[in-house]
């Protein structure tokens, strides 16, 4: 039964021209901001698949952020304003089919189109120019899978307030201000990441911030280049617990979501 | 139409500070058209959204044929369809592709199933027009199109024929006689339009200011409703013997305060009077009384007000 919610959703997606506007302004942004940050590369470095990651995924985690909050929103929210949710209730879809039916959905656009950035933007790269030395594959890819993990777990934070407003603005308000606040907040207080490991830059869009960038690197001579090599790592135990930490907020967060939904009246 | 498929016991719901449903009770049978009545307000449509899950009830139980847990119901529902208040429909598809997103929902594989249903209500030839550019009428066929989808059987449907110009509403009417004819279908239906109900149920529920006032068969309201003689004398119990051996008359009953409500010879107002007269009943008050549904749905409802608010008085005096 969930497996119906799932292929309307889907069918309505190819129809609901908001997805093809979102993705397409949303690259639009990207493109400016890759132009920007490659301006720097016109002579002197070797370009590689590595350094385009180091220096791009910062860029791309707002591409992802906006991904997650602008799909979750719509899917989770938007069938509130014509009754298409009513309509799989009384269908006899079980309430858990319908929220966790949009659920799978909404993080799994969002996670795939985000996916497509990365492969066009650092995967293809470094099929051509190979991966380099700026930054060690490992890392990269452990990264991007907490970047990943944090990302599901700010959309199951979005799907939850979507449900809960039963509105698709709401949740898209609620995402934004979770990942904008508390780097607004940090920068006009001048306070350093560093300092804040703890469980409030777990929970918040902080974490996610510190793994998508590069703050300090080396220059080095190797083969006849000079190359840029990177030095920040993230440590096993601060990817162990904003592992965990995404995994336990997640499943709160759906959990809390749907426990709304399951007792309340839909008009 | 023995087997019940419906049963509602104490069904209340309370928003806030208001019931908008109080302690309903009443079971639908297999092969019923059941018509739901009432004025706006009186709960109508709330009871037809918590029989469809989509509102939690505060109190009681509703029962669908015979499961009442979550599970069940759910599984119940899916043999069931409802449309109720404006047929929902995503204004920027067609009506193909919107019915093609409910055969999704709905698992149902077959979708030629849509090109049948499309032709039943008359919307087969709407092609890429949008739902959006649609009128009130046409939704409301495709409301109708997507109730009747899956073959369910069972139907709820709230105000079905609203918008419907009156060859539209004669063809909805014709429909589903003809589902409930041939597919055995049982429907509970509401309308403000109680001339168009009384030419389709069989059953007649009653519900005001959240209350069930009355549940009446189509034979015991077409009674109700009738034209009738009324008479009440210095002693109606000689006077109901009297008619019946005298003049052989059948069909009348005695009401509560006595009085006799006579269904028959109602062009004999002289025979009736003289006859009571020579055996000894003195007529104190004769006359006809002219009925239909919509008068007696007004008395009906005019007294349950009178009553809802005799006690509302009540308690504020208290």
């Amino acid at each position: 039964m969930m497996l119906n919610i799932i292929k309307s959703q889907i069918y309505i997606m190819k129809r609901d021209i908001y997805y093809l506007w979102a993705t397409a302004l949303t690259l639009m942004y990207f493109s400016v901001i890759a132009i920007e940050t490659f301006q720097g590369y016109l002579s002197g470095e070797v370009l590689t698949g590595s350094i385009i990651a180091a220096f791009m995924t910062g860029d791309m985690t707002i591409v992802f952020f906006l991904f997650a909050v602008l799909f979750s929103s719509r899917i989770a929210g938007w069938d509130f304003t014509d009754k298409t949710l009513n309509y799989e209730v009384i269908y006899g879809h079980k309430r858990s089919s319908v929220y966790f039916g949009r659920a799978i959905v909404g993080i799994c656009s969002g996670l795939l189109r985000s996916a497509v950035v990365v492969v066009v933007a650092v995967v293809i790269p470094t099929i051509i120019l190979g991966w380099g030395w700026s930054v060690p594959a490992g890392e990269m890819i452990l990264r991007y899978a907490l970047i990943t993990l944090e990302l599901v777990r700010l959309m199951a934070f979005v799907i939850m307030m979507s449900f809960v407003a039963r509105s698709n603005v709401a949740g898209a308000f609620a995402g934004f201000a979770a990942g904008l606040i508390p780097l607004m907040v940090t920068g006009l207080a001048d306070i350093e990441t560093e300092e804040m490991h703890t469980f409030s830059w777990l929970v918040s869009s902080l974490s996610i911030s510190e793994v998508s960038s590069f703050e300090n690197y080396t220059s080095d001579y190797v083969l006849g280049s000079d190359i840029i090599v990177f030095t920040d790592r993230i440590e096993p135990h601060t990817a162990m617990l904003m592992s965990v930490m995404a995994v336990v907020c997640t499943a709160v967060y759906l959990l809390a979501g749907y426990a709304v939904f399951r007792k309340s009246d839909i008009h | 139409m023995d087997k019940t498929v419906i049963s509602v016991q104490n069904l209340t719901k309370q928003f806030m500070k208001q019931k908008a449903v109080d302690n309903v009770s009443f079971s639908i049978r297999e092969g019923m058209i059941c018509g739901l009545i009432g004025p706006n307000g009186a709960g109508k449509t709330t009871i037809m959204k918590m029989l469809g899950g989509l509102v939690i009830p505060t109190a009681g139980t509703i029962e669908i044929y015979g499961g009442s847990g979550e599970k069940e119901l759910a599984h119940a529902r899916s043999r069931m369809s409802f449309m109720i208040e404006t047929p929902y429909a995503k204004e920027k598809m067609t009506a193909r592709e919107n019915l093609t997103k409910q055969c999704l929902q709905k698992g149902v594989p077959d979708t030629k199933r849509i090109d049948e249903v499309l032709k039943i209500v008359g919307l087969g030839d709407t092609g890429k027009k949008k739902v959006g550019n649609f009128s009130l009428g046409m939704r409301q066929r495709l409301g109708i199109a997507g109730a009747l989808l899956t073959k369910p059987e069972i139907m709820v449907l709230d105000e079905p024929v609203n918008g419907l110009d009156p060859e539209g509403i004669i063809e909805v009417r014709e429909l589903l006689l003809r589902l409930n004819r041939e597919n055995h279908i049982t429907i509970l239906i509401s309308s403000h339009i109680l001339s168009e109900l009384s030419q389709m149920c069989t059953d007649y529920m009653f519900i005001n200011n959240g209350k069930m006032i009355c549940f009446r068969s189509a034979e015991e309201l077409r009674k109700e409703c009738s034209d009738y003689f009324y008479i009440h004398t210095d002693n109606d119990p000689l006077a109901a013997a009297v008619l019946s051996e005298k003049l052989s008359v059948s069909q009348f009953d005695t009401d509560t305060d006595g009085s006799i409500r006579l269904w028959e010879r109602l062009d004999d107002i002289r025979l009736i009077s003289k006859t009571l007269y020579e055996n000894g009943v003195i007529p104190l008050s004769m006359y006809v009384h002219e009925a239909n549904l919509e008068q007696y749905y007004m008395n009906m409802v005019g007294d349950h007000d009178a009553e809802h608010n005799k006690i509302s008085d009540l308690h504020n005096e208290a």
